[in-house]
């Protein structure tokens, strides 16, 4: 072999070398790049030397998985660091779906330690995907109805709320007909073109509803009737409720023409503080009482958390009597810790229906999606 | 001269012009390599989508689903609407632009091929801001953002093609009585048959698998093949089902990309000797049709465009001002965003660095190995298959490969810059091998004459003559990693969102803080993918 040939063998083994050791620098770079974010949080962990009064401050951070509605007032996750020295994270994972499925589809790798938010009707599934590590809270102080959703405790009740129909008194008025009271109601003439519902397969609510058609037997026909009549009487459907209640409801503040909308029983409360007059004795909206499906939300710890203790006192913290009274006026749902305080515009405005619709969590869980595909093919 | 073509092109002078760059094993390791590589992040997902999405119970369940029929039935007759639309609306600009010389005749053609060039995501936010509320969510609305989508680019080609074809027949057909209108209808068009099938096919293709334009714009009511993959997905938590759509759309794009492509390229026209003549023109027709030219770029290209500026720029109460950019920096409440806005453009911008240089390096070593002659195919491969995937069945590839350990990749960023390397791999490939191949044989060869080592010849004669190409494929690859959605929106996490991810998140999302916010950050991607492309543009060399 020539001096001229080994040295090109050289150089071509060169190139390989280089080839390859650009490729590990790529995925040095890669590397880097991801572990960045999580990397800054040491970063701003105080000098253990810097003095007494950095004691408390924080010694680890947890985060929180939750969808996009999500809100506490703005010192609550302050106070908790300052308790107990762990910083929160919020991460929002879109709509109540959306946020349920991305959990699932990431659980080897989990997006947050605790999740906020999963509803009655997508329990189930995040229970058979075993999302969540049961955790040892104590629930002692929570309510019984609640709370014997979960028997076995993977996850525990943080909030419940009703979805109903909310009509705008003063549309209402000025069109000349009364409020609807039950379901059957909206499919009435006097109400064509007035009605904005959410998409059940994108929307909490609207998938809610939908079960309220379904729980409802007051119509006495099938709910597959109920809603080709609602699609007769000029239904609107769009994605999402924030959508439906601020661009196409009457009463939303963004110039809507639709005076009927799926909300929910707190609604009006929200109506009042955030309307033209937050002192008002009367709400500008109302609630169809008889339209009104029930709703529990539920958090719990991922598994695969790095820091369980950590996300245990999150989650503690979560249904403490502090975080349950704040939920109120920043979500507009109500408590399921008996000791929360009762918000006063809670007890002069909301709408909590003695008996709303229900239906079994089993039935829900095995019929969704066949429910939501009907659903879907009948009316988009 | 013949001789020498002769001798240049037969297989042994291919073999010696291979060894000059690299030696018979080292090609094969790098072969080996790079087709590893592309097993492992494009075979493996893909063929995880068709193993899942074969099974008879989720394809059963699939086709006597009316709702993903019909989705199957809109994603074809859009598609077809807005090719037919499209080409029918290029064929007279290009007529005008080809054959007619006015004041700003490139820069018109370059109005046009604009939205071509920016991220979808951006072209369907400005769409979304300027129309009236009453047609979100039509057919009507996805058509015409499709055709502003497209009519550039089939324009651009059709001149190409025109200016290619010379002026012999056009002169000829009118020289015996035909009307210039009849001339390019009964002659002209009928010669450029081949160029009209590929470029339609293309069309077609891009609109037939449309995602972030029809995520945004469609709304609950209307959706593509590649938005139901994705609500699949995220809304019903069915990988089976989303497998099976993602395979029947995988269908139908080759097979129309396989016909439209192939047949396409057996009739090219030889190069005529007489390029066409431009002359100012002659008549009030031709005048009208200049001026209709120029009407449809503003009105098409820069009212849509001009709409985001000026909801960029005008503050949640009204004013003129800067406030919308001030409150990227800012969490809104209902934005659903776990960061500040601002903060995925750093997201977006290190990973385009870091995509686009993967595949800088990755193009740079496939186009090495394909002057061998026996590695072609890889190039080919390459180039062709990510094409025909799109990136949102990539993503579901990945949900669906990378889920269980040792291989528990599906939720790492790392995986995301991966396939987006992959889904932009193309863009570099076809400016890369194409320039490679184009290099005088001779200059390697007299360089290894001279006693050059491979080595030597790939660093002082090689990779030099590729510099502009380089930095061309850099600025391309740059722009389409930088408006990369689909995979994006598949894979990405809540935490370290990009910016067409967060755009269309806040686009379609109600209320004047959130819209604008949208709106400023599609200007500054817009912006950015400008200052990409013209890096595309500055770097092109003319042989």
């Amino acid at each position: 072999m020539s001096m001229s040939r080994k040295l090109a063998n050289f150089g071509e083994r060169k190139l390989g070398v280089v080839a390859i050791l650009l490729c590990i620098c790529a995925a040095g770079v890669f590397a880097v790049g991801c572990t960045s974010n999580s990397s800054t949080t040491p970063k701003t962990q105080p000098d253990p030397e810097s003095g007494p009064t950095n004691q408390r401050a924080e010694k680890s951070s947890v985060t929180l998985l939750t969808y996009d509605s999500f809100a506490l007032t703005d010192v609550a996750f302050k106070s908790f660091t300052k308790t107990t020295g762990i910083a929160v994270k919020v991460v929002n994972a879109g709509d109540t779906g959306e946020m349920v499925n991305k959990a699932i589809l990431t659980k080897e790798a989990p997006l947050g330690d605790v999740l906020w938010g999963v509803d009655n009707t997508f329990l189930d599934r995040t229970l058979a995907a075993r999302l969540f590590e049961p955790s040892n809270v104590v629930t002692s102080d929570l309510d019984p109805a609640a709370l014997s959703l979960v028997p076995n405790g993977e996850v525990v009740p943080v909030d419940v709320g009703d979805v109903c129909i909310n009509y705008d008194k003063a549309a209402l008025e000025k069109a000349g007909v009364p409020a609807p009271i039950s379901i059957a109601d909206l499919t009435k003439p006097i109400y064509k073109n007035m009605l904005v519902v959410q998409n059940p397969a994108t929307s909490s609510p609207g998938l809610a509803f939908l079960l309220a058609t379904i729980a409802d037997r007051g119509s006495g026909s099938p709910w597959q009737e109920t809603w080709a009549q609602l699609k007769d009487n000029g239904v609107l459907i769009v994605n999402g409720w924030t959508e439906a209640y601020e661009t196409h409801f009457t009463a939303g503040g963004n110039d809507g023409d639709r005076p009927l909308v799926v909300s929910y029983g707190t609604s009006p409360v929200a109506a009042v503080l955030f309307g033209a007059d937050p002192k008002a004795k009367t709400a500008p909206t109302g609630v169809a009482a008889g339209t009104c499906f029930r709703q529990v939300e539920f958090a719990g710890v991922l598994r695969g958390t790095k820091n369980k203790a950590a996300a245990e006192e999150l989650l503690a913290y979560l249904i403490s009597p502090e975080v349950q009274t704040d939920i109120q006026l920043n979500m507009f749902v109500s408590p399921v810790n008996r000791k929360a305080t009762a918000a006063k515009e809670f007890t002069l405005f909301a709408v909590q229906p003695n008996k709303p619709l229900t239906l079994n969590p089993n039935e829900i869980s095995k019929n969704r999606e066949t429910w939501i595909d009907e659903w879907t093919s009948l009316m988009l | 001269m013949d001789i020498i073509d002769a001798v240049a092109d037969s297989p042994q002078a291919k073999g010696l012009t291979a060894d000059r760059l690299l030696s018979r094993r080292g090609a094969i390791l790098l072969a080996g390599g790079l087709g590893a590589l592309f097993v492992v992040l494009f075979a493996w997902p893909v063929g995880r989508v068709l193993a899942e999405g074969l099974r008879p119970a989720a394809v059963r369940e699939v086709l006597r689903d009316s709702r993903i029929r019909s989705v199957a039935w809109f994603s074809l007759w859009q598609a077809a609407a807005s090719t037919v639309a499209a080409v029918g609306i290029a064929i007279p600009i290009a007529a005008v632009v080809a054959k007619t010389e006015f004041p700003g005749r490139r820069f018109t053609l370059g109005l046009l091929s604009a939205p071509f060039a920016l991220p979808a995501v951006v072209v369907g936010t400005s769409i979304l801001l300027v129309s009236p509320r009453s047609i979100r969510g039509t057919a009507g609305i996805i058509i015409c953002a499709h055709i502003l989508y497209n009519v550039g680019f089939v324009a651009r080609s059709l001149t190409a093609a025109l200016e290619h074809l010379g002026s012999n027949p056009f002169d000829a057909a009118r020289s015996l009585g035909a009307t210039p209108t009849r001339a390019l209808l009964t002659v002209e068009l009928p010669l450029l048959r081949g160029t009209l099938k590929r470029v339609a096919g293309v069309v077609f293709g891009l609109c037939f698998a449309s995602f972030g334009t029809v995520l945004i714009l469609g709304g609950p009511r209307r959706s593509t093949l590649d938005v139901e993959i994705h609500r699949q997905v995220f809304q019903f938590g069915r990988l089976d089902r989303s497998a099976v759509v993602a395979i029947i759309q995988l269908v139908i794009l080759t097979f129309v990309l396989v016909r439209t492509q192939r047949q396409g390229r057996r009739d090219d026209l030889p190069n005529s000797a007489f390029r066409a003549r431009r002359g100012r023109p002659q008549t009030a027709t031709g005048w009208l049709g200049v001026i209709s030219v120029i009407v449809v770029a503003v009105a098409g290209v820069v009212l849509p465009l001009a709409g985001v500026l000026r909801r960029a720029f005008r503050n949640p109460n009204g004013a003129i001002g800067f406030e919308n950019f001030r409150r990227l920096t800012e969490m809104t409440r209902g934005s659903g965003l776990a960061t500040p806005p601002i903060s995925a453009l750093w997201v977006s911008i290190r990973a385009a660095i870091l995509v686009g240089t993967l595949a800088i390096l990755t193009s740079t070593l496939v186009a090495l190995v394909s002057n061998q002659n026996s590695q072609r195919w890889l190039a080919q491969v390459l180039t062709i298959a990510p094409l025909a995937t799109s990136p949102v069945t990539l993503g579901l590839g990945v949900l669906l490969g990378f889920a269980v350990s040792p291989v528990a990749w599906r939720s790492s960023p790392v995986m995301l810059l991966c396939i987006q390397t992959i889904v932009c791999l193309p863009f570099a490939l076809a400016t890369m091998t194409a320039a490679s191949s184009a290099i005088p044989r001779q200059y390697l060869d007299s360089a290894a004459t001279l006693g050059a080592s491979p080595l030597q010849v790939q660093r002082t004669v090689w990779l030099p003559l590729l510099s502009g190409t380089l930095r061309a494929a850099s600025g391309t690859v740059f722009a389409v990693a930088l408006g990369e959605f689909g995979a994006a929106s598949i894979l990405v996490r809540p935490s370290s969102e990009t910016l067409p991810v967060v755009i269309a998140r806040l686009a379609t999302k109600p209320g004047v803080v959130l819209t604008g916010q949208a709106a400023a950050l599609a200007l500054l991607l817009g912006a950015l993918t400008a200052f990409a492309t013209g890096l595309t543009v500055s770097g092109r060399v003319e042989p």
